[in-house]
């Protein structure tokens, strides 16, 4: 019997990936590798007619026809990995991790089955597991960029910031031209606090994408951690530029004024993000902390009462009404406050307590 | 007739035409022409008012002067007048007189200019008085020495103002309407854990009952207060002994409230007294012993150090100029030793006043007119440094101080509350006591900003930015308060309290529980293992044990100590006796408390005592029932070494088989950890 396996690019089914590709080229569906079918070829049959519902994206019935395939070949692994791919696409990760856990436990040195694996584990959000499964599956050859990509985007939602540089760093070997992982690999010189590299990186995002909200605002972020406001405020302002109803770009421009002192500005940002987005909570509590610098009290236990309104377990916003409460001389109603900070994890909140306590 | 009545409509425009213009109205038959009666009342007002201003009857003359200026608000000279009175008792409402005046006729007075500086400085209004204070300096001769000193130092209060009201102190200021009242309240002194207030007062009710025909305030008397529920209550005039038919001030309470110093002006050009709390009754006063009552005027006083160490004001001889703060210790026969002046970090050659000592023993406040005040007495802090010498006062800072005089500030143990006395806007009349509530470091505004941190996710990662902290001042200091009781019927007991520094076997503090109540209270500062031994006649002692590192921030212990009478059978832990882990050597710090219970060996012959082991439960049985024997034993070796006959000495290793706490704690094995004696004669 000879077939040609056909592996749907497994990079397709994984969203983070797939935004990436859409705005540069669609890896193709290799319709030249379908199988050469045989006589009384039921699994591979089943298959082909699988890898076309796959194509046309209907999931559910791809899924049915690989398990047609399936029942007449349990051995068959193109058949599980392509309904893994179909799973994930449906967003039924737990299925399509166990379906691939069975692919590479029978092949071993399978890299494409350990990279689909790998995602499948990032999509859920176990980031230990997608690292290990990521980690096999270079080990075994696979060359492509997403498995460094992705290594580096799990290992910084793991707070593993040197081993998130060194994967993009990989992933920029071989594909230098990509705004996203510049823009990332900069995120995480950020969280290290290496501020003029992260400049760097997104300067270089910028560089290649030219109109993007997100780096701007990462670059103008990057600028104020640096203590450099003037450069914050203008990246701020081009990202709201591109994009005017940019939420994002107003509250953190409005924090870059704050830090300027330039507290009538910081208030007119926020009303606009408050404006723009009613139910953000972090706007108002950042109101309130303008209102606090203007020394106007009552305007911003408002504000800071809005933001716990708006969401009722945001410490911060609670840390911050107890010291408006306090300077407002209601130390009763600052302790309150703050006991709610330090109960919504504001752990800075207990020594205010604590000074009062006697 | 009609040439009369136009006069007059001509003489009321001219006079209704000045006021329109702002011009200068004189007291004069032109201006006032047919109302002769009231030109005669104001004319006499004034007059009547000039004669009080000359005797120093100052609200007298304030009542004349408001008389003529009801009849013509625009007279210069009455409203410089008026301001001038003011600037003598209630500073801060010169400035609309002084002002006025000025605008009138900006010659009314050679000082016209002088005084609208202090009446600018005195409503903290630094910047106009500094400008003013520059044009009247130019105006000054060389010849004007006095004026010339006058200004600069006006001009660098101003200066210092201007920074202080840059950062203002974190603190608000309230006025205490439950103690306050029309007349002058002042000088306020507070048990270290803030319940009990004793202040001066010359409000009505006083023992001597008159009011004096200078400013209608009676005989200063002192009043006590005590807080309950966070609230002070009414005032009550302490009475006989302490008040008598004279002045009476309150100068310094001791830390347990126990003792009181009191001003007497009538010896010495002023000196200071002591009296005792015998229960509920205060003592006679008695002049304190020593050296620091002196010819010269002693004002205010500070205990310290368990009250070992006085810090008091004085204006004897020998000082930097002024008064000046000394501090003396306490010899041994209870006498205080030789003042020694605090040196020129703490005096200036401007006065000092109203010092207290922090029951910390290192912070120490006090007002003066020196260092960088924003105008007249400003309170200020500095610490005693490990080598003996003194941190560069801080200016407590805008609106703790301001311009006009702030006195007699004392602090609560914990740093939290303050009181002073001033006068200020919005004040019940004169001086007032006001609370000072110190609101801590200042709590940075948290900002909440969020980022597409990575490009491909679409969830926002958050980025909770604070602000710079300031740096957290902590008190080091532990109050531990309670009451001594009899452990059979619960009545209170009159005790002796000892506080020993176990490491340097000394003891730091010394004094009696109330008689009545039962009640103490010391304060203990950090860094130190302190043994408390309690004893009273007929009863066995009581010991505990508080060993306080030096980190440790302020807190309060309630201790309630139940006394045992000596009897058979009954068990007291020793709780400063302590050995190297593991082994049964006594290490030194044990000595203080085996030496008293030797004393009381000693001072009851017939008593025979079981000394007893004891261990937490961690190791095995034997193990620990041997180390609980040979720790019993060493126990009693050293009382035999101190001639105790050892046929009155027993002793026995239990291990952990006798717990009096839970051993799966560490406090609880940590009491089990001890040796304790029984009685086991009389």
């Amino acid at each position: 019997m000879k077939y040609w396996s056909i592996l749907f690019f497994a990079l397709l089914s994984i969203p983070v990936l797939a935004q990436i590709e859409t705005e540069h080229e669609q890896t193709p569906i290799d319709t030249a590798s379908t199988l050469i079918v045989a006589g009384n070829q039921e699994a591979e049959i089943a298959y082909n007619n699988g890898v076309k519902l796959l194509g046309d994206k209907n999931y559910l019935e791809a899924v049915k026809a690989f398990d047609e395939a399936l029942k007449h070949n349990a051995t068959f692994n193109q058949a599980r990995l392509n309904k893994a791919v179909a799973l994930s696409e449906m967003g039924k990760y737990p299925e399509a991790i166990q379906e691939l856990k069975v692919v590479v436990k029978s092949e071993s040195t399978n890299n494409k089955a350990f990279f689909a694996l790998g995602a499948a584990y990032y999509e859920q959000g176990a980031m230990s597991e997608a690292l290990e499964s990521f980690g096999q599956a270079i080990q075994n050859g696979y060359s492509g960029f997403e498995a460094f990509y992705l290594s580096g985007q799990a290992a910084f939602r793991q707070a593993d910031y040197d081993a998130a540089i060194a994967s993009f760093s990989l992933a920029l070997r071989s594909k230098s031209d990509s705004w996203e992982i510049y823009n990332d690999r900069g995120s995480a010189y950020r969280m290290q606090e290496r501020f003029d590299e992260a400049i760097a990186d997104y300067k270089k995002a910028a560089q290649l994408v030219k109109s993007s909200a997100i780096v701007y605002n990462n670059l103008g972020s990057a600028y104020r951690k640096k203590g450099d406001f003037e450069s914050s405020i203008l990246n701020h302002s081009m990202a709201i530029q591109i994009e005017p109803a940019n939420h994002i770009g107003y509250n953190n421009r409005g924090s870059a004024y704050i830090d300027r002192k330039q507290f009538e500005k910081a208030i007119e940002d926020f009303k606009k993000v408050i404006f723009l987005k009613p139910d953000y909570a972090y706007g108002h509590n950042n109101l309130g902390s303008a209102y606090m610098k203007m020394k106007d009290f009552d305007k911003a236990e408002k504000s800071f009462e809005d933001a716990i309104r708006l969401s009722p377990n945001y410490g911060e916003a609670y840390a911050n009404l107890g010291a408006v409460k306090e300077m407002k001389h209601d130390i009763e109603g600052a302790v309150k406050a703050w006991k709610k900070a330090s109960e919504n994890g504001y752990s800075e909140a207990n020594q205010y307590i604590n000074y009062y306590k006697n | 007739m009609r040439n009369i009545y136009i006069l007059e409509v001509v003489i009321l425009f001219l006079f209704l035409t000045k006021i329109a213009i702002g011009q200068d109205i004189p007291f004069t038959k032109q201006i006032f022409g047919n109302d002769k009666a009231s030109l005669k009342d104001a004319l006499k007002a004034i007059k009547d008012g000039d004669y009080y201003g000359s005797n120093e009857q100052f609200y007298l003359a304030l009542d004349s002067y408001n008389v003529a200026q009801d009849i013509n608000p625009n007279n210069s000279e009455l409203n410089y007048k008026i301001g001038r009175i003011y600037l003598e008792i209630q500073r801060y409402s010169a400035l609309p007189y002084i002002k006025k005046a000025h605008e009138l006729n900006p010659g009314v007075a050679p000082d016209i200019l002088f005084l609208l500086g202090l009446s600018n400085q005195y409503n903290q209004k630094f910047t106009e008085a500094l400008e003013i204070y520059e044009k009247y300096r130019k105006q000054l001769l060389p010849s004007d020495r006095d004026q010339i000193d006058a200004v600069a130092k006006r001009i660098l209060e101003c200066k210092n103002g201007v920074e202080l009201l840059k950062n203002p102190a974190r603190a608000f200021i309230t006025n205490v309407k439950e103690l306050n009242s029309p007349y002058s309240d002042h000088s306020p002194v507070i048990s270290t854990d803030e319940s009990v207030m004793l202040f001066t007062s010359t409000r009505e009710g006083s023992v001597g009952g008159r009011a004096n025909s200078y400013d209608q305030e009676y005989d200063e008397d002192i009043y006590i207060s005590y807080k309950t529920r966070g609230r002070w209550g009414a005032p009550v005039n302490v009475g006989d002994p302490l008040n008598t038919r004279s002045e009476d001030a309150t100068v310094a309470l001791s830390a347990d409230g126990q003792s009181l110093l009191i001003y007497n002006g009538q010896r010495g050009n002023g000196d200071l007294q002591i009296s005792r709390l015998d229960g509920d009754r205060w003592s006679w006063p008695e002049w304190l012993s020593g050296e620091i009552n002196t010819k010269a005027k002693e004002s205010s006083a500070s205990f310290a150090n368990n009250d070992r160490m006085i810090y008091f004001v004085s204006e004897m001889p020998g000082g930097i100029g002024g008064k000046d703060i000394w501090v003396s210790s306490k010899d041994r026969k209870g006498r205080w030793s030789q003042p020694k002046n605090l040196g020129t970090t703490i005096n200036t050659p401007f006065d000092e006043e109203s010092v207290f000592m922090h029951p910390d023993g290192r912070t120490l406040y006090f007002s003066s007119k020196g260092h960088n005040t924003m105008g007249g007495f400003d309170i200020f802090q500095a610490v005693l440094n490990d080598d003996g010498t003194w941190s560069k006062p801080e200016n407590l800072g805008y609106p703790i101080n301001t311009a006009d005089d702030d006195l007699s500030f004392v602090i609560s143990a914990s740093g939290r509350n303050g009181y002073l006395s001033s006068k200020r806007e919005g004040g019940m009349g004169r001086h007032d006591i006001y609370m000072v509530t110190f609101l801590g470091p200042e709590k940075p505004m948290v900002l909440s900003n969020e980022d597409n941190l990575l490009a491909t996710l679409k969830q926002t990662i958050t980025d909770n930015a604070m602000e710079k902290t300031v740096e957290l001042k902590t008190i080091r200091l532990t109050v531990v308060k309670g009451v001594i009781s009899d452990a059979i019927s619960g009545a209170p007991i009159v005790a002796e309290i000892e506080v020993i520094d176990n490491e340097k076997d000394e003891v730091v503090f010394s004094n009696m529980s109330n008689s009545k109540t039962g009640q103490f209270l010391i304060s203990l500062p950090s860094g130190k293992n302190y043994g408390l031994a309690v004893k009273a006649e007929g009863y066995l002692f009581h010991s505990e044990n508080f060993n306080i590192p030096g980190a440790t921030a302020y807190q309060e212990i309630e201790k309630e100590i139940k006394l045992n009478n000596i009897k058979k059978d009954v068990k007291i832990v020793l709780r400063n006796v302590f050995f190297d882990p593991g082994k049964a050597i006594l290490r030194v710090e044990s000595y203080p408390e085996l030496n008293r219970l030797a004393g009381v060996m000693n001072e009851v012959p017939s008593l025979k005592i079981e000394i007893s082991g004891h261990t937490d439960n961690t190791g095995s049985a034997a193990v620990n029932e041997r180390l609980s024997r040979d720790r019993a034993k060493a126990v009693v070796d050293y009382l035999a070494a101190q001639q105790i006959a050892s046929d009155r000495l027993t002793y026995e290793g239990f291990g952990y088989s006798q717990p009096i706490a839970d051993n799966k704690t560490n406090d609880g094995r940590q009491q089990n950890r001890r040796v304790e004696f029984k009685v086991v004669s009389e």
